[in-house]
C-alpha cells in the first residue's frame, strides 16, 4: 500500500474515446485500459503510493473505499503481470 | 548475368527495385501491380535483390552480434529454413539460414537482398526477399501494413480484420463475388493523404481450389501465377472476372467474428477494443522507435476512422447487403 508504483518507462499509451491502450514497445504487447484503469495510470508519477492515489481516485469517483482498493490491487497485479508497472 | 532494374510509384513515392537476381526480378512488373514512377525524382526508397554465396553474403551485410538478435525460428516454405533477426540502430537484419539475408536501413530508405541458390522457391523468394523488405521500407516513410483484407464499397474504404480464421480473406472475395472492386484479402497499407487511405502493392492473391470454386466465375477467371502444395496464386488485375483496385480513402475498420448463424450483425464498437486484434501481430516492427511509432499511426487512424463489430454469418448474400448498408450510412 506505501510502496510507490513505477511505470514501465518503455510503455507507450494512447487515449481514444475514454479508453486507454498501453503497448510495450520492447515486446510489442498490449494492454487496454477502461476509465478507472485509465484515472489510475495517469496518476502514476514514480512519486505516489497506492494509499496516495486511492485517495485522489475518490475525489472523481463514487466507489466506497474498500470496493477501490481491492480493484487497484487487482489491478496492480495485472499491470506487474504484465510488466508494465513495477513498485519502489 | 541480366541487370534488372524498376522505378516503382509507390503510393507516391519513387521506389527503385534493382539487382541481377532473374528469380525474383524477371517478373516482379507483372508481380507488383503498382505503376512506374513519372517524373525525375530521385528514389526515396531503393531495394536491391542480387544472388551471391555465403562468403559474399557474410563480407557485404555481416550480422550485428548476438546480442541485436531479436526473433528467431524457423520459415515453413517449400521447405523449413532456419531464420534470424536482429537490430541495431535504424538496421534490421533478417537471415535464412542458407538461402539469404535481408538487410534494411530505415534512415537512408534502403535495403539489400542477397539470396543464395534456388533452395527456396522463386514465389517464396519473392515474399521473403522483396515484399517483406518493402513492407519494412515503407514504413520509414509511415506507410504502414496491417494484416487486414479491404474492399471499395460505394467507393468507400471497408477494411476487415480478425484473428486468423475469422474470415478477412472470404469476406473480400464475398463482396468482390458481388461486383466490388477489392484492394487485397491479406495485407493493406494504410497511410495519411487528406485523411487515411488504404492501399495495395501487388494484386496477387494465394487461394485453395474451394475457394475459386465459390467465389470465381471459373477457374480460369484470372492468370494463375503459380501453384504451390494446393495453393493458387492468382493475379486479380486484368482479369474480366474480378474487380482488383489499388488504393482507397479508409472509412471504416471491422473487426470479424464469425458466428455460425446465417445473417452477419454489423455493431458500433470502442476502437480501444478493436485494437486487441491488431496487437501485437500487426505492431511487428525492427525496433521501439519505429514500433512506437506504428502504434501511435494506428491508434489515431482508429480514432479518426468508424470501427465496426461484424459479426460474420456464414449467408454471403446477406454479409454483402449488410456491408453495403454500412457503406451508405457512413
Amino acid at each position: 500500500m506505501e510502496r510507490v508504483l513505477i511505470k514501465n518507462p518503455d510503455i507507450i499509451s494512447k487515449d481514444v474515446k475514454g479508453e486507454t491502450i498501453l503497448l510495450n514497445s520492447v515486446s510489442g504487447k498490449y494492454f487496454g485500459l477502461n476509465k478507472v484503469g485509465r484515472a489510475f495510470w495517469e496518476k502514476i508519477d514514480g512519486v505516489r503510493s497506492l494509499q496516495d492515489i486511492a485517495e485522489l481516485l475518490l475525489k472523481d469517483f463514487d466507489v466506497e473505499k474498500d470496493r477501490l482498493l481491492k480493484d487497484l490491487e487487482n489491478l496492480i497485479l495485472t499491470l506487474k503481470e504484465n510488466n508494465l508497472i513495477t513498485l519502489g | 548475368m541480366t541487370t534488372y532494374s524498376y522505378i516503382f510509384n509507390a503510393f507516391d513515392k519513387p521506389l527503385r527495385i534493382f539487382g541481377n537476381w532473374g528469380p525474383c526480378l524477371k517478373d516482379l512488373r507483372s508481380w507488383y501491380a503498382m505503376p512506374g514512377f513519372n517524373g525525375s525524382n530521385a528514389p526515396e526508397l531503393t531495394l536491391e535483390i542480387t544472388g551471391a554465396d555465403i562468403e559474399e553474403i557474410e563480407r557485404i551485410i555481416p550480422l550485428p552480434g548476438i546480442e541485436y538478435k531479436i526473433r528467431s525460428g524457423i520459415m515453413m516454405v517449400n521447405q523449413n529454413f532456419d531464420f534470424s533477426s536482429y537490430a541495431q540502430g535504424h538496421r534490421q537484419w533478417i537471415d535464412y539460414a542458407g538461402a539469404g539475408r535481408c538487410m534494411i536501413d530505415f534512415s537512408k530508405g534502403s535495403a539489400i537482398s542477397m539470396i543464395c541458390g534456388n533452395a527456396m522457391l522463386p514465389t517464396y523468394q519473392k515474399y521473403l526477399f522483396a515484399e517483406h523488405p518493402l513492407d519494412k521500407l515503407l514504413t520509414s516513410k509511415d506507410i504502414f501494413s496491417m494484416h487486414a483484407s479491404c474492399a471499395s464499397v460505394k467507393g468507400k474504404g471497408i477494411a476487415f480484420t480478425g484473428n486468423s480464421g475469422a474470415g478477412k480473406s472470404t469476406a473480400a472475395f464475398a463482396l468482390m463475388h458481388k461486383g466490388m472492386p477489392i484492394l487485397t484479402d491479406e495485407k493493406l497499407f494504410i497511410f495519411k493523404d487528406e485523411g487515411y487511405s488504404a492501399g495495395s502493392i501487388s494484386d496477387i492473391i494465394k487461394v485453395r481450389q474451394d475457394v475459386i470454386s465459390k467465389f470465381f466465375a471459373s477457374q480460369d477467371a484470372c492468370h494463375e501465377y503459380d501453384v504451390i502444395a494446393g495453393e493458387h496464386y492468382l493475379k486479380l488485375g486484368g482479369s474480366k472476372t474480378t474487380i482488383w483496385q489499388s488504393r482507397t480513402p479508409l472509412t471504416a475498420l471491422c473487426m470479424l467474428e464469425q458466428t455460425g448463424k446465417p445473417e452477419t450483425e454489423v455493431k458500433s464498437i470502442n476502437p480501444t477494443k478493436l485494437a486487441g486484434g491488431l496487437f501485437p501481430v500487426t505492431i511487428t516492427s525492427a525496433s521501439p522507435q519505429f514500433r512506437a511509432a506504428k502504434f501511435g499511426f494506428i491508434m489515431d487512424m482508429l480514432e479518426n476512422i468508424e470501427c465496426r463489430l461484424v459479426k460474420f454469418g456464414t449467408d454471403m448474400d446477406d454479409f454483402a447487403a449488410k456491408i453495403e448498408e454500412l457503406a451508405e450510412t457512413l
